[in-house]
C-alpha cells in the first residue's frame, strides 16, 4: 500500500493559494488559481478558479468577489459572482446579492441573507405550460 | 503545512499579515508582515516591505526586509531595498541593492 502513495512534490499545489487561519488580508486579491481562505480578507476577490471559504474564515468586502466556483462553510459579505456552482454548506454564511451563477445550492444550517439572480434552465414540461397559458 | 501560499497566478495588492509561513509564488504589492517564516520562490515578485522570521529569498523583492532571525538571498534572488537581520547570507548569482544593518 505505502508505494501507492505519490511523494508530495513542492509543485504540486504551485496554482493554489491558502490564506492560513491566522492571517489577514486587506486589500484586492486576483489572479488565476484555486484560493483557499481560513482566515480573513478584507477586499475584493477575483480569480479564475474555485474560491473556497473555510470553516471560521471571514471575507468582507463592498465590492465584488468573483470566482469560477465557490462554496462557504464560513462567512461571506459581498456582491457575488460565479460562472459555475455556488454552494453555502451548513453553518456557512452569505450576505449580500448573487449574480451569474446558473448553479446554486444551499444546505441545511446555511445562512443566506440577499437577492439572488440565477439563470435557469426550465425544464420542457414547464415551458410547454407557459406556452399554453401564453395562448 | 500550515500556514499561507500565495500562488503562481495570483496578486495581492493591500496588506497581508499572518502569524504562520507565508510562501509567495505569485505577486504581493503593499505589504508583508508575518511572525515566521517567509520564502519568496523564484519567479515570485514582492513589492513591499517584509518583515518576520527566517527570510528565504530566490524571487524578487523591492522594498525594506526586517527579520527577527536571518536572512538567505539565493542564487537567482534579486533584492532592492535595506536588510535589518541578525545573520544574512547573499548567495552566488544574487543581486542586492541597498544597506544591511546587522544589528550589533
Amino acid at each position: 500500500m505505502a508505494k501507492l502513495e505519490r511523494p508530495r512534490s513542492s509543485t504540486q499545489s504551485s496554482d493554489e493559494s491558502r490564506i492560513d487561519a491566522t492571517a489577514t488580508v486587506r486589500g484586492r486579491v486576483r489572479g488565476d488559481g484555486d484560493l483557499v481562505v481560513l482566515g480573513t480578507v478584507e477586499g475584493d476577490i477575483s480569480i479564475g478558479g474555485s474560491l473556497t471559504v473555510g470553516e471560521g474564515a471571514r471575507i468582507v468586502t463592498k465590492g465584488p468577489v468573483e470566482a469560477d466556483e465557490i462554496e462557504i462553510a464560513g462567512a461571506l459579505e459581498a456582491e457575488v459572482s460565479a460562472k459555475g456552482r455556488v454552494r453555502i454548506l451548513r453553518g456557512g454564511k452569505l450576505r449580500g446579492n448573487v449574480t451569474g451563477t446558473g448553479n446554486f445550492v444551499l444546505e441545511e444550517g446555511a445562512d443566506f441573507a440577499g437577492h439572488l439572480a440565477a439563470d435557469f434552465a426550465l425544464p420542457p414540461e414547464l415551458t410547454a405550460e407557459s406556452e399554453k397559458r401564453r395562448r | 503545512m500550515a500556514g499561507t501560499i500565495i500562488g503562481e497566478g495570483i496578486t495581492i495588492e493591500g496588506e497581508l499579515s499572518s502569524d504562520e509561513d507565508v510562501v509567495v509564488r505569485g505577486h504581493v504589492r503593499g505589504k508583508l508582515i508575518a511572525k515566521e517564516g517567509v520564502v519568496v520562490e523564484a519567479g515570485a515578485t514582492v513589492e513591499a516591505d517584509v518583515s518576520g522570521g527566517t527570510m528565504t529569498v530566490a524571487g524578487s523583492i523591492t522594498g525594506n526586509v526586517n527579520s527577527t532571525d536571518r536572512v538567505d538571498l539565493q542564487s537567482g534572488a534579486k533584492l532592492v531595498g535595506n536588510v535589518k537581520a541578525a545573520r544574512i547570507t547573499i548567495a552566488d548569482g544574487a543581486q542586492f541593492k541597498g544597506s544591511v544593518d546587522m544589528d550589533v
